[in-house]
């Protein structure tokens, strides 16, 4: 049971750097709008690689309407 | 199939053969504007907007001159200085060079986000603008926060921009209770953030406690994990319970009892206690419990609170900041008096004195009101009278502030100071109203107050009780008492029911802004409309179209005999003008027109038809060449003067366009009340009549209204107009020629006679009518003075929104009640067994969760449709 001494030290540290992880992310507006956030990840970086744009415009072109 | 516009989802009109290669394909597009936007979406390389977006973006519209000169005029340091901050990034200073050390910041409101893919495509587009600092686009709020420096790019470039990529940008200021707000909302989240992480830690270990009840845990380890779970309870109570407080201590100031008063004794007893027995070791632990009790409370808080600031957002959102500039005339004299030279500046129209002489140009707005001095125009009041039709001023004619000028350049002598003027009185009215305004009082608190009451009474009658007969217990029951008892389900029964009603009913377009809407809707039973813009569109459309023959065309016909080009069609004439002919060349006529009526005839636009020669005659009409024909379309009275029209044709035929309009009688000849008259080389072929077009759901939408309510039209416009609606849509009274005090009074009077009134209108003349009554309901089309004072916009222009707002709200009732109806059943089991003391606080705050989850659910019914 002595493991209990490590652990919840460990654990109550680690709930702290995410108690602060979490102000931060505040702090920083990224709860002002979750709408635009959640759709970032479906675009590409601003200069996007060959590959990336020709698997975009062949998925296109597979579903786009003819 | 018709093909649809790539860029809008809009159909493309016929004889329109426009694309843009979009990812190697070509891809249709429905006009100009669309075009344009689509194409510098593909020269920046941001079609990936396509790919990504899920709504259709808004119809492109081409960018008008006026606009972007009025956009330069936001670069004026006067102007700036009410919207724009100048800030400098001083602790920065030394990895950057010292240019771009300063730079300003403004908020721009954004129109025309449809998704969040927008607000990635503004800020790419925006973003490669050299001397743009940072630009960041909120798809929620539709804002964006600009940074630029000015010395390397102008506002007004931004705007342009912003614009090319088919939105409307204009600056605004929030204002205070916005930004409090702003702070506000942070804490929240901070506050949930925190009770929620320690809340699981504290779980967990409560776990582990719950287990070494029943196996032999060691006291030494058991004292541990208290010692833990009290330390991580901490910043639970004194920060995430916080706002339970403050709000305790303010109604008990104020004399009065809310949820945040058993609330804050529950945490705070709970907590005490519990930190006792962690400290003397001895007695019961409930560091759980409080955690998460009040991270529970606390998402309660949060959703009502969010749904409250939402609304006051949108409404802000109105509220655009586009300064009203004039153009003022300063004349240099002499000491003897004699005139130097008169110079025109700029100013912005808030610095307008009496007696000030501005120039008024073609579309510009009037900056404060004043008398003509010198020209003659036509000017639209529409935004103050809802009429559109513009009137004809001249001098030592009044104009308003508002109004839009028309086509002639006017010269106006301020008798106003702006802030005096009709319009700002008429905001003030408007004001003035809400403040007094009709409220039926909130549901919740009244319940609120008594159930506290009880609670207190019931835990206070418990201490004592057991104090007399167990004095050691008589504390924790006490505590179980109050919290099984506690309000949670209670005080979550409203706030999750609007939240869910207000996002369904958001994604039907309709905006609620009040927060009593939903309570009182289901109580209305009076309902009155105001009738340009509301009941119909506001829009002229063609009504009826009169075809007329020339029987003795190849005869006695000089006029058009002259022409060679017109050989061909003087035998059979009126066969080649069927009605969709006339209409078609009616329309290739009145593109180049900026008359409100012209409008009405775009629908009819034929692109295979182009005119040539087109001279628009201001306030008159239109002539222009099309295959060689001249033609004219204007007023009877002009043509006749104009040329020697052949007086006595015969009606060939009459065709109604819209038939539920069809009231006129057939075979009417008086050509002098036709709203306009096309001649084909001076020989009249068709005349069009025109009517207000009523909104396509008015009838059904009414029809339904009256089984339950009154129904009452209140107009400005004259009785006559008034009864010619009534006799096309079932309404119980039609009353005309009203201003907005006879409209206030009118409700008024029904209030009176115990009447519950909604008012439904959309012109500034309405705004202050909304205040007088129960709930007020703007169209989104509107004027933004009256969307900012109303409880609720229609943003799809629907009327039949009306009807889903009726439903939704009723069913919200229905879902808070059944809300109460179980926390108070719950509370009514489980109040009589803690009072017992047969429920240890634990075993309450697992009832009082499970409770808490059941009215969440309930509530989440609403979002289905």
């Amino acid at each position: 049971m002595s493991i209990i001494y490590i652990l919840i030290p460990i654990a109550i540290l680690l709930t702290s750097l995410g108690v602060y992880l979490f102000f931060w992310a505040v702090k920083t507006e990224q709860f002002d709008d979750l709408e635009k956030q959640g759709m970032s990840i479906l675009f590409n970086d601003e200069k996007p690689n060959e590959m990336t744009k020709e698997v975009i415009e062949d998925t296109e072109n597979k579903s786009g309407t003819p | 199939m018709i093909p649809k516009c790539f860029h809008c989802n809009e159909p493309v009109p016929s004889g329109i053969n426009l694309s843009v290669e979009i990812n190697h394909i070509q891809q249709p597009m429905c006009c100009i504007g669309c075009q344009a936007i689509a194409q510098t979406i593909k020269d920046n390389g941001l079609t990936q907007y396509y790919t990504v977006r899920t709504e259709p973006a808004h119809k492109g519209q081409p960018l008008i001159p006026e606009q972007l000169q009025r956009n330069k005029l936001l670069d004026e340091a006067v102007l700036q200085s009410e919207f724009v901050f100048q800030s400098g990034s001083h602790q920065k200073g030394n990895q950057e060079s010292n240019s771009d050390g300063i730079y300003k910041e403004a908020i721009l409101t954004i129109d025309g986000i449809s998704c969040a893919a927008c607000a990635w495509l503004i800020e790419m587009q925006i973003d490669k603008l050299k001397g743009l600092v940072n630009i960041n686009v909120n798809a929620t709020s539709q804002r964006a926060t600009v940074k630029w420096q000015d010395d390397k790019i102008k506002l007004s470039d931004i705007l342009l921009a912003v614009e090319n990529i088919g939105y409307q940008a204009l600056p605004f200021k929030a204002n205070d209770a916005e930004i409090s707000n702003k702070k506000q909302s942070k804490a929240f989240i901070k506050r949930i953030g925190i009770s929620g992480i320690l809340m699981m830690q504290i779980m967990m270990i409560a776990f582990g406690l719950y287990f070494g009840a029943f196996s032999d845990m060691s006291e030494y380890n058991k004292v541990y994990l208290r010692w833990v779970s009290f330390i991580l309870s901490i910043p639970i109570i004194f920060y995430g319970a916080f706002p339970f407080y403050i709000g305790a201590i303010k109604t008990v100031r104020a004399k009065r009892l809310s949820m945040d008063v058993p609330v804050s004794i529950a945490i705070i007893l709970a907590f005490s206690a519990s930190a006792w027995a962690t400290i003397t070791q001895q007695g019961e632990v409930y560091f759980e419990s409080v955690s998460m009790f009040t991270f529970l409370l606390l998402i309660g808080k949060f959703l009502e609170f969010r749904a409250r600031s939402r609304a006051a957002q949108v409404s802000a959102n109105l509220l655009k900041l586009m300064p009203m500039t004039a153009v003022k005339i300063i004349v240099e004299s002499n000491k003897d008096g004699s005139v130097i030279q008169k110079k025109e500046v700029l100013i912005a129209a808030k610095q307008l004195l009496k007696d000030d002489i501005v120039i008024i140009k073609p579309g510009e707005i009037v900056p404060a009101d004043g008398v003509i001095t010198i020209g003659q125009s036509q000017l639209n009041e529409a935004m103050l009278s809802g009429e559109q039709l513009p009137i004809t001023k001249t001098i030592n004619d009044k104009v308003f502030a508002g109004t839009i000028n028309g086509d002639g350049n006017i010269t106006v002598q301020v008798n106003k100071a702006s802030s005096q003027s009709f319009l700002s009185q008429l905001i003030r009215l408007s004001e003035q109203s809400q403040t007094h305004k009709p409220k039926i009082a909130k549901l919740s608190d009244k319940i609120a107050q008594y159930f506290v009451a009880v609670i207190l009474l019931t835990s206070i009658a418990t201490a004592l009780y057991w104090q007399q007969h167990m004095p050691e217990e008589a504390f924790w029951i006490t505590l179980s008492v109050l919290v099984a008892t506690c309000p949670c389900a209670l005080s979550l029964a409203t706030p999750t029911a609007l939240t869910c009603a207000t996002t369904r009913l958001n994604k039907a377009g309709i905006m609620i802004k009040g927060g009593h809407v939903m309570e009182t809707m289901p109580k209305i039973n009076c309902f009155a409309f105001d009738k340009t813009g509301t009941l119909t569109t506001g829009e002229f459309t063609i009504n009826r179209v009169d075809l007329f023959s020339h029987s003795s065309l190849n005869t006695n016909s000089p006029d058009s005999g002259s022409i060679i080009n017109n050989a061909p069609y003087t035998k059979g004439y009126t066969k080649d003008y069927t009605k969709e002919k006339t209409l078609a060349i009616a329309a290739a006529l009145e593109a180049y027109s900026e008359h409100p009526i012209a409008k009405s005839f775009t629908e009819h636009r034929d692109y295979n038809l182009t005119a040539e020669q087109v001279k628009v005659h201001s306030g008159q009409g239109v002539t222009g060449k099309i295959n060689g024909i001249n033609y004219a379309i204007g007023k009877y009275s002009w043509l006749e003067g104009n040329t020697p029209v052949d007086i006595n044709p015969t009606i060939s035929a009459t065709s109604n366009v819209t038939d539920s309009n069809s009231d006129t009688a057939n075979g009417h000849t008086d050509i002098n009340s036709a709203n306009c008259i096309l001649t084909a080389n001076k020989k009249i072929i068709a005349a069009f009549y025109l009517v207000d077009k009523i909104r396509e759901e008015s009838f059904e939408t009414l029809k339904v209204l009256n089984k339950h309510s009154e129904t009452l039209l209140l107009s400005g416009d004259n009785q006559i107009a008034c009864d010619a609606i009534i006799k096309k849509i079932p309404i119980s009274k039609a009353l005309g020629g009203l201003s907005a005090q006879d409209k206030m009074q009118k409700i008024k009077d029904a209030q009176t006679y115990g009447f519950k009134v909604a008012m439904t209108g959309d012109g500034v003349n309405d705004s202050p009518v909304f205040g007088a009554a129960h709930v007020s309901i703007a169209m989104g089309c509107g004027a933004d003075i009256t969307k900012s004072g109303a409880d609720v916009i229609l943003l799809n222009n629907k009327l039949s929104s009306i009807n889903t707002l009726i439903q939704v709200s009723r069913r919200t009732r229905r879902v808070v009640l059944q809300n109460y109806a179980w926390a108070f059943g719950y509370n009514a089991i489980v109040l009589p067994l803690a009072v017992a003391g047969y429920i240890t606080p634990y075993i309450a705050v697992i009832g009082m969760s499970a409770s808490s989850i059941l009215v969440i659910t309930n509530s989440l019914r609403l979002l289905k449709e």
